[in-house]
């Protein structure tokens, strides 16, 4: 089995993230330089944060984490005219999952993936993975800034 | 019908005229033939008449002679008048007939010129005016039953002295027509033989046509045949076509079965096979899949997603030492009338590729697990390499904070790129000397990232994902060593926590280390010298120079200066090359630090050839550098004077990274060389 | 494909804004006539609403809550053979694809999608 996480293993999700804003919105995201969370647990900092939780082969989290307005305008350019708090955590729902449908693409089957959970602003971090520091990568689209956080390590 | 009608005058247009040509010709033999027969019976029948003329002519002259014998022998003359009538009759009958016979125009004037008949109409006319005269006289002697011997008398006069004329021209009608016929029959014949041998020429046509035609098709099919062998008998791909019966066609490409490692037979269940082939799970995948590829109404553009037979793994009772171990199957649809008749299969061998990717996989994995690389670092002073560890995290710390505060803009990210760079180049340069091996290796590879990067220009956020990697890389490696350390700390208990008695000899010593491991990577030999005073502490400054540009520069030399063993024999030097410090002190406090090798100096000839060659500068630019500043370029980011990176130099960085650590120090740098003499950099430090 | 000439279709996601949008786009120009004949958020809720409404078109996400897609595909065709269903996941593996097709759906489409991608795979469906 691999060991270590390779620059494509971290592309997966920069790339479907991207592709996410491209094919919904129909307008590019730009994606920032990729850099390591280093002191200690990465903190959210964004109204809504979408979770997958990874097992198998490798484990860890990736996270979406994006201001309200983003998602606002998100939700506007999809054609939605209600802007209710279930609407945003329904759309980084929707982004979670496709980030896990593509983890499992990219990682094969040997990945186990639990279906996308919300954390609410402030009141949780992510979990640890001892080892590799999360990547964080930012992302701008429209003026506004969201994060994906890409925590991975082969797994035990 | 409209194929038909299509073929008939596509294809073989030549040969359904020329049967059609054929049949004509026929048929127009036929019509000759028969036309002959009606007018050799017409002919016959205009001879006969002719003749008729002169049997009656006689006849007549025969009743009138005996009428007149009859009249003088006083007996009775109704047999003789009887004759004389039935003569009259008879010859006026061959006259109308022949001459009905011969008003008629010929139909053919080809076959009866009109010449010829017109000739004949003359001689019968002639025929007539004889006969006339004979007939006026004849006439009122038959009406009279006793008809008196003075008339007779006469009649048997005109008629005796017209006979023989009579006769004469009888016969020349009568020969003539005879010649008319002989002449129509053959012309005739010919026109008949000409129709027959046209016939024969377009049989012989027809016949030599469809044979050479069949013959080319033949030829043809061979040909198409040979070609579908040969190219089956070459494609490194296993093809065949399975049927809807799943079953293995009869042509199959000649690799198949050294793809399989067994023989898979025409006729043969695929899906049996492949179930001795590959896992239960694989090959259900695929009986599905197969079953959704006959199904008509499947979308390609669906199927094209769902091939689960990419890359399988074969199972390992299955093959051999020298057979795949790893396929990938394509299939292709082969549609008549919109059903899905067959598929096309292709069969790939992607085991080298999957083997490659596990043996990188693999290699990763033994780095990460040889603690021979971190055993080098016991050879040093745990102090020092606990203290580069620190630096090394600070330093890569300050590097992950400038990719989280960059702003996403052209300029900055290159300039970026080549800062990560130099810093990166020195670390491993500082880990190699304090052999950590594997830092050093983490810092090569990162180089290996940075590398296509440098020079772009459009670099955007998404490029530099792999620079976040490599530095996480790199930071795990030196946790890693960070904890090692720590616990060889332990391991001796707490005693090495006194400072080294003599930090300038310590540093020389780790220097001189590294230089005769560069030298044994690079295959030279070495002889490392020193001449330096005692000093009781190293000086900021010094221990800074000492940490990152000697070991540059020292590496420099053995990897740019000194020359192969056989090399330097050559040129009449000693194998083993020299690697001079020298360090002098001046009353002002001013440190100077010489680093001299007996190698084959700066060649200011080859450096303006490298400049080119990489593109840095064009040959125009080049030609306007005086030699000096073609050597100042060796302390630009990116020039080395060697062509390929390896772990020791070549990256064009080592020269970069000493003349911004001089900077920094407030420093001087120069260079002093001659070409197979030496080349010495010689560097000042003013005092803090 | 149906009696009667106006298409009925019925989207299963739990994703409200996915079914709002797949709806949104259902009736625009691009496609012929097509009566939305009911939403669901989940499997059980989606083979109740088909037993009601018989449609013949369904959209259908893989990863619900208390029945997944697959087994919603399975059921909904034993009553409805003649339904044509267009699964859209962001599950994207060959595996799940190829299961849900041997289930009864007739085609496949990854989130996320274009809305002329959408708008493809359901006038394919259509066809």
């Amino acid at each position: 089995m691999r060991h270590e996480l390779r620059p494509e293993d971290i592309e997966v999700f920069s790339e479907a993230i991207t592709h996410f804003f491209n094919t919904c919105t129909g307008e590019t995201a730009n994606v920032r330089s990729a850099y390591l969370i280093e002191h200690g647990p990465a903190v959210l900092w964004n109204d809504f944060n979408g979770l997958i939780e990874i097992s198998g082969a490798y484990t860890g989290s990736v996270c979406f984490s994006a201001p309200r307005a983003l998602l606002s305008h998100v939700l506007l350019k999809m054609g939605e005219s209600v802007f209710t708090d279930d609407r945003h955590a329904d759309i980084v729902g929707e982004i979670a999952n496709t980030l896990s449908g593509r983890a499992r693409r990219h990682f094969g089957e040997g990945l186990s993936i639990a279906p996308p959970r919300l954390l609410n602003y402030g009141e949780q971090s992510l979990p640890n993975i001892s080892g590799n520091l999360p990547y964080a990568i930012p992302l701008g689209w429209h003026g506004y800034e969201a994060s994906l956080v890409v925590q991975l390590a082969p797994g035990p | 019908m409209k194929t038909l009608l299509a073929s008939l005058f596509g294809k073989y247009r030549d040969l359904v005229l020329a049967i059609g040509i054929f049949l004509l010709l026929d048929a127009g033999v036929s019509a000759i033939n028969i036309y002959t027969s009606r007018q050799i019976e017409a002919d016959a029948s205009r001879i006969n008449a002719a003749g008729l003329l002169r049997t009656y002519a006689q006849q007549l002259t025969k009743g009138l002679l005996t009428l007149e014998m009859d009249l003088r022998n006083g007996q009775r003359t109704q047999s003789s008048l009887a004759e004389i009538s039935e003569a009259r009759l008879g010859f006026d009958d061959a006259r109308l007939a022949l001459e009905k016979k011969l008003a008629q125009p010929s139909a053919l004037p080809l076959i009866e010129p009109e010449s010829l008949r017109q000739h004949a109409q003359e001689l019968l006319a002639s025929v007539v005016r004889t006969w006339e005269p004979i007939d006026r006289e004849v006439g009122p002697l038959i009406v009279n039953a006793d008809p008196d011997p003075e008339s007779a008398a006469r009649a048997v006069q005109k008629a005796v002295t017209r006979n023989n004329r009579l006769t004469q021209q009888a016969d020349d009608l009568s020969e003539t027509l005879t010649e008319m016929a002989n002449k129509k029959t053959s012309t005739v014949r010919l026109i008949q033989a000409i129709a027959i041998s046209l016939a024969f020429l377009n049989f012989a046509f027809i016949l030599f046509k469809f044979i050479g035609r069949l013959a080319a098709s033949d030829r043809q099919t061979a040909a198409a045949r040979e070609e579908t062998e040969r190219i089956l008998g070459s494609v490194r791909e296993g093809l065949f076509l399975l049927t809807s019966k799943r079953t293995v066609g009869g042509q199959r490409s000649q690799s198949l079965d050294r793809i399989f490692g067994q023989q898979l037979q025409p006729g043969a269940d695929f899906l049996a096979f492949l179930g001795r082939l590959t896992s239960t799970a694989n090959a259900e995948a695929a009986r599905d899949y197969i079953d959704l590829l006959f199904n008509k109404k499947m979308k390609q553009s669906l199927l094209e997603q769902l091939n689960p037979l990419v890359e399988i793994e074969l199972l390992a009772e299955q093959r051999t030492k020298k057979s795949p171990s790893y396929l990938t199957f394509e299939f292709n649809q082969i549609r008549e009338n919109g059903q899905v008749v067959a598929l096309l299969v292709t069969v790939f061998d992607v085991s080298q590729k999957v083997r490659l990717e596990h043996q990188l996989a693999g290699a990763e994995a033994r780095a990460d697990n040889e603690i021979a690389l971190l055993l080098g670092i016991l050879d040093h002073n745990p102090h020092e390499v606990a203290d580069f560890l620190s630096r090394a995290r600070d330093t890569l710390q300050l590097i992950n904070g400038e990719l989280q505060s960059i702003q996403p803009l052209r300029q900055p990210y290159p300039q970026m790129v080549n800062r990560i760079a130099r810093i990166v180049h020195g670390l491993k340069g500082e880990a190699a000397t304090l052999g950590c091996s594997s830092i050093s290796r983490a810092a090569h590879a990162f180089e290996d990232i940075l590398q296509p990067l440098r020079g772009r220009n459009d670099l955007a956020g998404d490029d530099l994902i792999p620079v976040a990697v490599a530095l996480s890389t790199l930071l795990s490696e030196i946790v890693k060593v960070e904890a090692v350390v720590k616990r060889v700390q332990h391991f001796a208990g707490g005693k090495s926590d006194a400072p080294p008695p003599d930090p300038l000899g310590d540093s020389l010593r780790r220097i001189e280390q590294y230089a005769l491991r560069v030298a044994e990577d690079l295959n030279k030999q070495v002889r490392f010298e020193a001449a330096v005073p005692r000093l009781d502490h190293l000086p900021p400054a010094l221990a800074s120079v000492l940490r990152e540009a000697v070991p540059q520069l020292v590496r420099n030399a053995i990897a740019h200066g000194i020359e192969a063993p056989a090399d330097r024999l050559r040129h009449g030097k000693p194998a083993t090359g020299l690697v001079r410090v020298e360090l002098t002190s001046e009353a002002d406090g001013t440190l100077t630090m010489t680093i001299h090798d007996d190698g084959c100096g700066l060649s200011v000839e080859q450096l303006r050839g490298v400049l080119i060659e990489r593109e840095l500068y064009s040959p125009a630019e080049v030609a306007a550098l005086s030699d000096a500043q073609v050597i100042a370029t060796l302390f630009e980011a990116g020039v080395s004077s060697l062509d390929s990176a390896h772990q020791h130099a070549g990256r064009g960085d080592g020269l970069a990274v000493v003349k911004a650590a001089l900077r920094d120090l407030g420093g001087r740098l120069r260079v002093n060389s001659r070409a197979n003499s030496h080349t010495r950099f010689i560097m000042q430090i003013k005092p803090a | 494909m149906s009696l009667h000439n106006i298409l009925s279709m019925m989207i299963v996601d739990d994703s409200m804004i996915i079914r709002n949008r797949i709806a949104r786009l259902v009736a625009g120009p691009t496609l012929p006539h097509i009566n939305i004949a009911g939403l669901a958020a989940n499997g059980e809720m989606a083979v109740e609403l088909a037993r009601d409404s018989r449609p013949d078109l369904i959209t259908m996400d893989l990863t619900m809550p208390l029945l997944d897609g697959e087994a919603c595909i399975e059921r909904i065709i034993d009553f409805l053979p003649e339904t044509k269903i267009l699964v859209v996941s962001a599950l994207a593996d060959k595996a799940t694809a190829l299961r849900a097709i041997k289930k009864g759906a007739s085609g496949f489409l990854h989130k996320p999608f274009t809305d002329e991608e959408l708008l493809d795979s359901l006038l394919e469906l259509i066809d």
